[in-house]
């Protein structure tokens, strides 16, 4: 190919090949993208491509000559707008009518895009890139919200368009430098291939890099779809929620909430608890689960974070998920941290976790024990664990809920303030103390809250009778009787920039959710000086009537209050939100509660050492067991047999299959089975245990510990991989000492190719050269001949014209005349070659092309 | 004001980042934003896709742009410790039509990137950038050829040149100077002759040469002072050692100038004319163009064509070609100033006026009926003139045009105009006088 005559058709045709086509493939899936996102019944058919096509040949047409841009691109403009507006004046029935005109103006916009896009190729690669890294984000904008697809299809149809918009830009800028260069075909068609390979291998090496997150990604789908979610299409969600979903889909309460315009809540059960906590009477008393407390108020996003650096830090905070089943986790400490003393008892709690996170812990507050228990079988529950916690007796959820206008919950909550008022005033314990929990930031717009404060308790001394008065402020009316705050999960976003959200929701907008009231409440406390800080968990609502006791967690009750200190009482919560009255709560339906587990009479933790699949028992190593309640421990672990025909294999995130077992996992054995009621261990040792129990044990469940048979079974995967390694390493090695090979027989052509590149110059001497090595690698060398005895013997030989090169060689080399070098070019080098190969076989022509020792041999002549 | 020229200077030479590489960049971080606002963090799987699929997208971004830096710089530097090592010898040699080949011995290419050069004159101030494309992938020796793209016939002294090296998605150039003395010329072009200006006094003559006249035995009769163009040979240096006085001896022969005609291009120009540079600049070009068309006419008639010259002080009559061709292309506008007029004193002579010459040059020349004028209107370039439509739809090559398109309306323009007409209308009664017509129309 070469660009002699109509070089600019020529461009053209490439153009129309190169760009054009690909941008019509890139188009053509972005918009069948947004059609099916858009769940449009229609598809972007290939005939509209075409047209999309045609245009796009028509703009670059138009515009590889010397076409004004802004006149011509204006025309057609106003020419479609005229069109799309005409439409509407030829009546075709009222339906169709609009049907038409739609139609019309989505194919102009589509026109119009097409004709710029057509521009960018041609002139403006800055326009190009724009419009290309739009189509990208809108591509995976769109793909990303398309649901029952898998990663790696959705992979596959993502990276060629990331290939095409690369491929584009190099392509688009190529071609208009060749079209003031000079290149030739074939090395535009290598500059093409060598892009195409580079952009490939950066793609294989990211995707290579990437493939475990696709995996991840995979799994997660693959998961939401085996519970039943799916990923809904248009799943997105504008609004902040006060709980957030993990990998795995536990729910759990946020470490941080913002202040964000809308609140999003689920109707998915979350736990459900049994709390050992009863009036006098046996009326339950619900008490509020804390999962974390604010202390802090990020000012510069309006978020509320938990303190790890808290003084007197009394949150308990363990991670069942990584305790093994049975074994009780303790910290007394919290007690003391708590500075509850007054009014306090211990309560038991059970809670039965069911779209929550494993690793989470919920409890009312202050909890200082926890133990992960098995579940009963054939439930939905995927874990839980038994709480113990110190629990203040002011803290009953009939003393927090705000009353609003209910005068016998008010009447109730009299007590606690009664008792309460005997408090003058709040110290804490330390003054760094007081001074964090009272620490409020510097800046006017929270000056205006304390002044609120102040005037809301004017007159008031007594610290809780202060607190009260904030909290009537937020139910009380305004002048027209209409209650001056209101609940709202979308209070929306203030509209001035400056305004901080809560002075917006203060004087303002008065609608927000549980944050809000709590994070106003916080600071008109702390602006009082009285030391508070924000819980955020589950309130609880005693809906049961049939299994009193029980309680049952939805989304919807997470929540967020205040917690404010008095001494000798501790932390006392307090509840400002006002209630919803706009949306009434629909019943949600109490589930039965988890059965009474039967008795265990045996739980081992320890590690799987074997497992044998046929009988479906496994050798299990423990050094640790409790026996009818007793525990039993040993420097050195046994191994127990253990039967698993009947029993369940847990995860925190569900069952595992039998099969799924590898030696190796650690875990926790539980055994319900009735033939070891009446076995009583021999002695007090552990062994005096092991040599009672029938082996293998019956087990009904084994729960094993997530983290940590995953370690494992990276190990697992680590050994294998070391094998693999050693396959992939001699498949290096000998791919490599392959290709050095193929490289050595490819010498000879590729420094004949250097050669031939070098003889462009048209240097004298560097022609000569090439002849000389093409003879030397058939053989052919002069033998203490002179330049020209040599050429002599070889035109006899050969019938070549190596004379003529080798006079102009050597006139070059005794008398460096200019003019020599200018005959050089009436002889070719195409001719002698010919002419050469005549007179050789194959075998030789072959050898001449690879035998990479002649090519030492003329280096090595070269040298000297 | 010269600091900003300095730094516009710089920039337009050396500013190593393209506008290109700042709106991909930008578009970057804004996609990445917008996209960053549809993608909140309510931890669905939606989010985990399209955050994946984005790393994926930078990542890949990532890899293409750190592999085509990585792939200009190594080159670039292996070039920069080459070119401080040893001076880098580029070598530029003119070839056919207004191309120029150019050369540089071990010199490595961007891998898939590529090279354009500017090319710096000492003079003049605009710069040349031509696209230079390699012939191979990783080349030692780089040769090609570079595409003039200089509309004006002129001498360009090239004292520099800048190697631009750009990666392959031209987000980057680094330039790299190289000192460089060279000639590049934008020679007149000729498509074909049509002989048009006859002079008068050859009309009739029989054509023998004057060498073989030197050797007639002749009287002479009289002496002659040593004037510019004379014949240094005819120079009677007994007077000159006697009085100091250079004189030339004069033949008596009947028709001494039968043979050879004189051909002499006038530069003189105004100092009032107040059309703009680039107008003036253009139409000297044009009148380069035109001289050298006459020029080859004259010669194409058989006659021996002598060159008399104002353009330099050393003015002779030559007849060597390329030399002529060199003097026209290399012409400024002289201003009457700067020398005194040159009258042809031997006839017949051909002298070739441009529109904008004073009065006081073509009065002086109007009077002698044996000179040939030949006047290059301005207004013959006024044919220029583009239609309204395709001045609306379509770009020029030629940055003159707009130049051309803005000084249409200006006053100077029409100033120019009514003078060209006065002297039009007042060539009427002069015979000698051609004016080159719209039928000539040769770009």
């Amino acid at each position: 190919m070469k660009w002699v005559t109509d070089r600019k058709w020529r461009l053209y045709a490439l153009r129309l090949i190169l760009l054009v086509l690909p941008l019509t493939v890139l188009l053509y899936t972005v918009i069948n993208g947004i059609l099916l996102l858009g769940g449009m019944d229609q598809q972007f058919t290939k005939i509209n491509a075409i047209f999309l096509f045609i245009t796009l040949a028509l703009s670059s047409l138009v515009y590889s000559f010397r076409f004004r841009f802004s006149s011509t691109t204006g025309l057609l403009f106003l020419l479609l707008y005229v069109i799309v507006q005409s439409a509407d004046l030829f009546s075709f029935g009222e339906f169709d009518g609009f049907y038409i005109s739609s139609k019309l103006l989505i194919g102009s916009w589509l026109i119009a895009w097409c004709w710029l896009l057509g521009f960018g190729i041609l002139r403006s690669l800055v326009i190009l890139t724009v419009q290309l890294a739009l189509l990208l984000a809108i591509h995976i904008y769109s793909l990303a919200q398309l649901p029952f697809v898998d990663a790696s299809s959705l992979l596959l149809s993502a990276t060629p368009n990331i290939i095409v918009s690369f491929w584009l830009i190099y392509a688009s800028s190529y071609l208009n430098k060749v079209e003031q260069g000079n290149e030739s075909g074939k090395q535009l068609l290598t500059k093409i291939v060598l892009f195409l390979l580079l952009i490939l291998a950066i793609l294989g090496v990211v995707i290579n890099w990437f493939s475990a997150d696709i995996k991840g990604v995979e799994k997660e789908w693959a998961q939401d779809k085996g519970t039943g979610k799916g990923n809904s299409g248009g799943g997105r969600k504008d609004g902040e929620s006060m709980t957030k979903k993990n990998r795995d889909g536990g729910i759990e309460n946020k470490d941080q909430t913002k202040l964000t315009g809308s609140l999003q809540r689920d109707k998915q059960l979350v736990f459900v608890a049994k709390l050992d906590n009863y009036f006098e009477e046996g009326v339950p008393n619900p008490l509020y689960f804390t999962s974390h407390y604010y202390t802090l108020f990020d000012e510069q996003t309006q978020t509320f974070e938990p303190d790890p650096k808290m003084p007197a830090n009394d949150l308990f905070k363990p991670d069942p998920s990584q305790t093994p089943l049975y074994k009780a986790i303790t910290d007394n400490s919290v007690i003391k941290k708590s500075g509850g003393v007054l009014n306090r008892k211990i309560v038991n709690a059970e809670i039965y976790k069911v779209a929550m996170a494993a690793s989470s812990f919920v409890a009312p507050s202050t909890a200082f024990y926890c133990q992960p228990v098995s579940v009963p079988p054939n439930t939905n529950f995927k874990s839980a664990y038994k709480a113990k916690m110190w629990v203040s007796e002011l803290n009953s959820a009939y003393f927090i809920y705000n009353p609003a206008n209910n005068p016998e919950l008010k009447a109730f909550q009299e007590q606690r303030f009664d008792l309460l008022r005997s408090v003058d005033k709040i110290t804490m314990t330390s003054e760094k103390e007081m001074a964090y929990f009272t620490a409020m930031p510097k800046s006017p717009d929270y000056d205006v809250i304390g002044r609120l404060s102040d005037s809301i308790t004017q007159g008031l001394d007594k610290p809780i009778d202060k607190i009260i008065a904030i909290r009537n402020y937020f139910t009380s009316k305004d002048k027209y009787g209409q209650p001056l705050f209101k609940y709202s999960d979308n209070p929306g976003v203030p509209g001035l920039p400056s305004a901080t959200k809560l002075k917006y929701f203060l004087f303002e907008n008065r609608k927000g959710y549980c944050a809000y009231f709590a994070g106003a409440t916080l600071f008109m406390l702390r602006s009082l000086g009285i030391p508070s800080r924000i819980a955020v968990g589950y309130l609880a609502v005693d809906r049961s009537s049939k299994n009193p006791g029980w309680y049952w967690f939805y989304p919807d009750q997470a929540h967020a209050w205040v917690q404010a200190y008095f001494p000798g009482y501790g932390w006392l919560d307090f509840d400002t939100t006002v209630p919803d009255q706009n949306t009434q709560q629909a019943e949600q339906p109490d589930g039965t509660p988890p059965e009474e587990i039967s008795q265990i009479y045996l739980v081992a933790h320890g590690r799987i050492v074997t497992i044998d699949t046929l009988s479906k028992t496994v050798s299990f190593k423990t050094n640790q067991l409790v026996y009818h309640e007793k525990e039993y421990k040993a420097k050195d672990s046994v191994t127990l047999q253990l039967n698993l025909t009947q029993a369940r294999i847990l995860l925190d995130t569900g069952t595992l299959a039998f099969n799924k077992l590898k030696p190796g996992m650690s875990g926790t054995a539980v055994s319900r089975d009735i033939s070891l009621k009446d076995t009583k261990p021999i002695s007090d040792e552990l062994t005096g245990v092991i040599d009672v129990l029938k082996q293998p044990v019956p087990i009904d469940e084994l729960k094993l510990l997530v983290e940590q048979a995953k370690e494992k079974e990276s190990k697992n995967k680590g050994t294998s991989q070391t094998a693999r390694n050693w396959w992939k390493i001699i498949w290096i090695i000998a791919i490599s000492f392959c290709s050095l090979i193929v490289l050595l027989l490819m010498m000879p052509i590729f420094y004949s190719a250097y050669l031939e590149q070098r003889a462009r110059t048209n240097e004298v001497a560097s022609v000569y050269k090439r002849y000389l090595f093409r003879l030397h690698m058939f053989n052919i060398r002069p033998n203490n001949e002179s330049i020209m005895q040599f050429a002599k013997s070889v035109d006899g030989q050969f019938n070549t014209h190596f004379r003529e090169i080798s006079q102009a060689y050597a006139n070059n080399l005794f008398n460096s005349s200019v003019e020599q070098e200018k005959q050089e070019s009436q002889f070719t080098y195409k001719v002698f070659n010919n002419s050469l190969l005549k007179s050789f076989k194959f075998k030789h022509r072959l050898r001449a092309r690879m035998d990479f020792i002649r090519w030492i041999t003329f280096i090595k002549q070269l040298k000297k | 004001m010269t600091l900003v020229k300095f730094i516009y200077k710089w920039f337009v030479n050396y500013w190593p980042v393209r506008f290109q590489a700042i709106v991909f960049l930008t578009v970057f971080v804004f996609i990445q934003q917008a996209l960053g606002y549809f993608i909140n963090d309510d931890a669905s799987s939606y989010q985990a896709i399209a955050t994946l699929l984005l790393k994926i997208v930078y990542a890949v971004t990532g890899g293409v742009l750190s592999f085509s830096v990585v792939s200009l710089l190594l080159p670039y530097f292996s070039n920069l410790f080459q070119a401080i090592k040893k001076p880098i010898h580029p070598e530029l040699r003119p070839v056919s039509g207004n191309r120029t080949a150019f050369s540089i011995p071990k010199f490595l290419l961007p891998f898939l990137g590529s090279i354009s050069v500017r090319l710096m004159p000492s003079e003049k101030s605009s710069s040349v950038l031509t696209v230079f494309q390699s012939e191979a992938l990783i080349p030692f020796f780089m040769r090609g050829v570079l595409h003039w793209k200089q509309e004006l016939v002129d001498l360009y002294r090239i004292q520099a040149i800048i190697i631009y090296h750009s990666d392959f998605l031209s987000l980057f150039r680094l330039p790299l100077k190289i000192d460089l003395q060279a000639n590049l010329a934008r020679w007149p072009q000729v498509d074909e002759l049509e002989p048009r200006f006859v002079p008068v006094a050859v009309a009739k003559s029989e054509k023998f040469r004057i060498d073989e006249l030197k050797k007639i035995e002749g009287e002479y009769l009289s002496y002659k002072t040593f004037e510019e163009g004379d014949d240094i040979r005819r120079i009677v240096w007994t007077i000159y050692a006697r009085n100091r006085e250079l004189v030339i001896r004069q033949p008596e022969i009947m028709n001494p100038y039968a043979s050879h005609i004189n051909f002499v291009p006038l530069f003189y120009s105004e100092n009032l004319i107040t059309a703009p540079q680039g107008v003036i600049r253009y139409y000297l070009s044009e009148y380069k163009q035109q001289v050298w068309k006459i020029y080859l006419e004259l010669c194409a008639e058989g006659s021996e064509v002598r060159f008399q010259s104002s353009l330099t002080l050393d003015s002779h009559y030559g007849t060597d070609q390329k030399n002529i061709r060199d003097q026209i292309t290399g012409a400024e506008w002289q201003s009457l100033n700067q020398t005194t007029i040159l009258l042809p004193r031997k006839f017949p002579s051909v002298v070739v006026i441009p529109a904008i010459a004073p009065d006081e040059v073509v009065n002086a020349l109007l009077i002698h009926p044996e000179i040939t004028l030949v006047y290059i209107p301005m207004d013959f370039f006024a044919l220029r003139k583009r239609p309204v439509l395709e001045k609306l739809f379509m770009n020029d090559n030629q940055s003159i045009r707009t130049i051309m398109d803005i000084w249409h309306v200006q006053p100077s323009y029409h100033q120019i105009q009514l003078r060209e007409r006065q002297r039009l209308s007042m060539f009427k009664a002069y015979p000698q006088v051609k004016v080159l017509g719209n039928e000539v129309g040769n770009g």
